[in-house]
């Protein structure tokens, strides 16, 4: 299989979609593996197969656009450009990370590259991501924010208040829902009657949008037309990737409740495999050389990580709203 | 090089888990990220990928056992060099010849989760007089599942006998050895086609198509499974059996992907080799119906108006009121008879 049309688009945009989704997945399965050796302390969330929403949408972004991420959230941060070295010192717990070794996996971010960190509570991105645009929009900018959750958070009060309060101000908000089925392990045709997410836009008076999640062509192209309205004052959009974990919620997870048809016919449409066969016949070369090069970056981001020096005592007082425990 | 491999913190709530089964022996290769062990955790059974390239060459720690997270469960050696900065115990010559080494003292188990410290804390530890029996992950999820049957499905059972001669017939001139349950599947597949509703399950608002398959139950180890026979209007009487033996076999060798639940419409569980004459089942969800056969045995019948002794068996139907009423189980049940008494060589 590979994705059609690819044809139009410059050689180099193609080279750096491919790039940033085997960076994320590269990522993601090294940090499995220090996981699996109990080198990497707490639970993780990863996102082996949904690269392509990830890096669709954050490439059709400009720098200074902003994101808002998940408990998913390592592929939303690679995407939007945070290091992997970044990333890995903070997984690692070091006090030199993104968040000070304070946040972990689940608050992954760094606002210089315009992520937030990242919110655990499932839907909990959505009003702040509304609240984000309201201040662009108040201060008479033309940057987008764009609201990364999934199919388990349309069903929280938050996505109706967000999506809302988003749709009355008009405000400049892609809500991106990367549907890939499943809620943990509830999927999602057994907690809501639509079938698809993006018609539930229409609840809110926005336009909704369907889109093949694994196709990453399909994703930028629609978020590229997403951010556009959003900066003509058309906002809010709410966009729905249909894609596919292809790990358990969390690595204590087999994910025995995917069933194994369902399984083989969404890893045959791997993202990565998707993109590669498209580009192999003329790109090959260069796509080896990418997959060796991000093989040294992503070890080099390991061998600095653990290099750096743990949190002190001390640190435990600093960012925190009072020095001085009082009794 | 020498790799010490631990036990990941897979556990949601515990600090251990069981060691289920090692999926590769000692003197074999290993590939990254290939299934290396099965475990139970306190919510699943999972494998565990290794996290190294190599031999297999030492194993720590038995199918059967505890495990505490961190513990060296394996040894896996591979050409890489050693670190340089190699710890001590890892400079000492590697043994030539793959053994398995005695089990090594376990070491202290590294913290669990914030969880399972919480939990530990909470806990006794538990009485070790014989005043309770624990039960394993899959132990709870088989009485949780039937507790909900129980308690959600509306269930009625209906009662009958049929003439087990033609089988009996049929069984003893075939060349390998039948199972008694692949007459029943059989069967009830011929019978399906006329009584649609039963490949349905109650669904909220709706009913849901099932899958076609047929279930076999089975009791391995004191555990029940359910044999899938997929497709079963297509297959023979042979093909059948062979099939229910097959994957009853791969469960009891421990075959991960036979053990996990697969889509069935209907389960046949069979009593008659515990001398149990009839006895009604409870509805494996999310099935809409379960069929009991009791022993196959002489009974004297009045067949025109003479006392015969004939070869019978007694089945019971339970089936999900929610489905389908009594009146349409009794037809499916009676036309199951039809095709249990139309067996002959
Ligand atoms: C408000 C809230 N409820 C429950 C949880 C526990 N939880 C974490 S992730 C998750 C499932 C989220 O599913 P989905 O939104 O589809 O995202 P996915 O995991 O599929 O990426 C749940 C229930 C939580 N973090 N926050
Ligand atoms: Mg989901």
């Amino acid at each position: 299989m590979t994705i059609q049309n690819a044809s139009q688009y410059p050689p180099d945009l193609l080279l750096n979609l491919y790039e940033r989704m085997q960076l994320i997945r590269q990522f993601e399965e090294r940090v499995k593996r220090l996981f699996l050796e109990g080198k990497m302390p707490g639970t993780i969330h990863q996102s082996q197969g949904q690269e392509a929403s990830a890096v669709g949408v954050c490439a059709a972004l400009n720098a200074d656009d902003l994101i808002t991420s998940t408990h998913r959230p390592h592929g939303h941060a690679l995407a939007k450009g945070v290091t992997p070295e970044a990333m890995m010192i903070e997984l690692f717990g070091k006090g030199t990370g993104c968040c000070k070794g304070k946040g972990g996996s689940m608050h992954i971010g760094d606002i210089d590259k315009g992520m937030v960190p990242a919110i655990a509570i499932v839907g909990g991105g959505i009003p702040l991501a509304a609240g984000m645009a309201l201040a662009i929009k108040m201060q008479g900018e033309s940057r987008v924010v764009a609201c990364f959750f999934g199919d388990g958070a349309t069903n929280e009060g938050a996505f109706h208040e967000g999506l809302n309060l988003a749709a009355i101000w008009s405000l400049p908000v892609i809500f991106v829902c990367e549907n890939n089925f499943y809620g943990a392990s509830t999927a999602i045709a057994k907690v809501s009657r639509v079938a698809h997410v993006a018609d539930r836009a229409s609840a809110y008076g926005i336009r909704g949008e369907t889109v093949d999640g694994n196709d990453v062509l399909a994703v930028y192209e629609a978020t590229r037309r997403a951010a556009d309205e959003c900066r003509r004052g058309e906002g809010p959009v709410l966009l729905e990737l249909l894609t596919y974990r292809r790990t358990g919620h969390s690595r204590r997870d087999p994910a025995h409740y995917q069933p194994k048809d369902e399984q083989e016919r969404w890893f045959a449409r791997d993202p990565i495999t998707l993109l590669r066969n498209t580009l192999v016949d003329e790109l090959g070369d260069r796509l080896d050389a990418i997959d060796t090069r991000i093989d040294a970056t992503i070890e080099s981001a390991i061998e600095i990580a653990r290099a750096e020096p743990e949190p002190t005592v001390a640190d435990l007082t600093t960012d925190v709203y009072t020095t001085e425990i009082t009794r | 090089m020498r790799v010490e491999i631990t036990m990941p913190d897979l556990a949601t709530t515990e600090s251990e888990v069981t060691l289920l089964r090692w999926l590769i022996e000692i003197g074999q290769p290993v590939q990254l990220g290939e299934p290396l062990v099965e475990i139970e955790t306190d919510k699943a059974t999972m494998d565990v990928e290794a996290v190294a390239a190599g031999t297999l060459q030492a194993i720590h720690v038995q199918a059967g056992d505890r495990v505490a997270v961190g513990q060296v469960i394996a040894v896996i050696v591979n050409d890489v060099p050693e670190p340089v900065a190699a710890a001590p115990a890892a400079a000492t010559p590697q043994a030539a010849a793959p053994v398995a080494s005695a089990p090594v003292p376990t070491a202290p188990p590294k913290a669990g989760s914030f969880f399972a410290r919480n939990k530990a804390a909470r806990e006794q530890s538990p009485p070790a007089d014989g005043a309770s029996i624990s039960l394993s992950g899959i132990q709870r999820d088989i009485a949780r599942r039937l507790q909900e049957s129980k308690q959600t499905i509306p269930h009625f059972y209906l009662t009958t006998s049929a003439n087990a001669a033609g089988m009996a017939a049929v069984r003893a001139a075939a060349p390998g050895k039948l199972v008694w349950d692949a007459f029943f599947v059989q069967a009830v597949a011929r019978a399906l086609p006329d009584f649609e509703r039963l490949r349905y399950r109650f669904d909220g608002d709706k009913l849901t198509r099932n899958p076609d398959a047929i279930g076999v139950a089975v009791d391995i180890d004191d555990l029940l499974y359910v044999v899938p026979v997929e497709n079963p209007a297509a297959l023979t009487l042979a093909a059948i059996s062979e099939r229910i033996t097959q994957r009853a076999e791969a469960i009891r060798s421990g075959d991960p992907a036979a053990r996990k639940l697969a889509g069935t419409c209907i389960t046949i569980t069979n009593l008659g080799m515990e001398n149990i004459e009839m006895f009604q089942a409870i509805i494996n969800p999310t099935e809409v119906a379960v069929l009991a056969i009791g022993k196959i045995a002489p009974a004297a019948v009045v067949a025109n108006g003479q006392v015969v002794v004939q070869d019978r068996v007694t089945i019971s139907l339970s089936a999900d009121h929610r489905v389908v009423n009594g009146r349409y189980g009794a037809r499916f049940l009676s036309r199951v008879v039809e095709e249990l008494e139309a067996f002959g060589p």
